[in-house]
């Protein structure tokens, strides 16, 4: 299985090539739920999150949106 | 044109080149709604009061605590259990006794924040929740309102303005779908240092001085700005519209 190398909030993963946004969430057992994904820092809706697709050296951000005031 | 009085008061950002008399004068015309008398409220309220803008119409249904001290600094040890919409207005317009405030003492229903937005020129979230979050969203999208969105928790700060000028530009909403989300983190279960809520307060009236004063804005709009108050540290994101996105995208147009 081919993987690549990928950077979630700058700690790095392994994941198989081509993996989508969504799958990478689900394998990982990242927190999804009032979450907001950016890939190098471009924000991902949550719509795309099973068409985008990670490459090589990408980094995610991952944080929660917060409402506090 | 500019009284005397308020020529001496405001010179030291008449002075600056991109505000000027003009700049000054468009400020004094304006009226900006604050939804949310908090953290947020506070620091960017004192600020806008100051500026000489025109009109401030400030909006909460809370009433000052003692633990509401450590951060929402316009409020005294005085005002505990005054109406947060009173102590502020009274504290803003001893900055500046030429401010009009409006008071709304209460949650405003969607159709009262309608007639608010539609009378602003900019409007401020500085709440405390989601759901009025999406709400102010859903309005000012609407009416391509001016919206500066600003919020914190912890030692975290999140900021972003959508101008909704561009067709497209992407919303609240895009940013975090409304359906996805039920859980709260209010300050009152996270914690929060008052200098982190500040600097989001600061960079709201900030930018609405920008939106207002200036023909043209310094930065992006579709910026999400995330701030760390132990690193001290900014990080910039892009934000893209959702084309399926319930209130901005093709999806409600197609409707």
């Amino acid at each position: 299985m081919e993987t690549v190398r990928i950077l979630i909030n700058d700690q790095t993963h392994h994941v198989q090539r081509n993996s989508s946004l969504s799958v990478i969430i689900e394998q990982l057992s990242l927190p999804a739920l009032g979450c907001v994904f950016a890939i190098n820092n471009t924000v991902i809706p949550r719509s795309e999150w099973s068409s985008t697709h990670l490459n090589e050296g990408d980094a995610i951000s991952l944080f929660q949106a917060i409402a506090g005031g | 044109m500019l009284s005397d009085r308020a020529f001496l008061r405001y010179q030291r950002q008449i002075a600056l080149p991109e505000i000027g008399e003009i700049g000054q004068s468009k400020l004094k015309r304006s009226s900006v709604l604050i939804i949310g008398c908090g953290g947020l409220g506070s620091a960017a309220g004192m600020y806008l009061a100051a500026a000489g803008i025109g009109q401030l119409v400030i909006s909460d249904d809370d009433v000052v605590e003692t633990s509401n001290l450590q951060r929402q600094v316009i409020y005294r040890a005085s005002d505990i259990n005054t109406a947060k919409v009173d102590a502020m207005a009274s504290q803003m317009q001893s900055i500046n006794d030429e401010l009009k405030v409006r008071k709304l003492n209460k949650r405003l229903t969607q159709d009262q924040l309608y007639l608010e937005v539609m009378m602003a020129d900019v409007v401020l979230d500085c709440s405390d929740n989601l759901s009025t979050r999406h709400m102010v969203n859903r309005v000012c999208q609407s009416q391509a309102k001016p919206l500066i969105s600003g919020s914190a928790i912890g030692w975290q700060g999140q900021f972003a303005v959508f101008d909704f000028v561009e067709s497209q530009i992407g919303c609240y909403q895009c940013l975090v779908p409304e359906e996805a989300v039920n859980r709260p983190n209010k300050c009152s279960e996270s914690g929060i240092l008052g200098p982190v809520v500040g600097t989001i307060g600061n960079y709201q009236a900030l930018a609405a001085l920008q939106v207002i004063a200036l023909d043209k804005v310094g930065f992006k709009p579709r910026e999400l700005h995330l701030f760390d108050g132990m690193s001290l540290k900014w990080q910039t994101l892009t934000i893209r519209p959702d084309s399926e996105c319930r209130v901005c995208g093709q999806y409600q147009k197609a409707s």
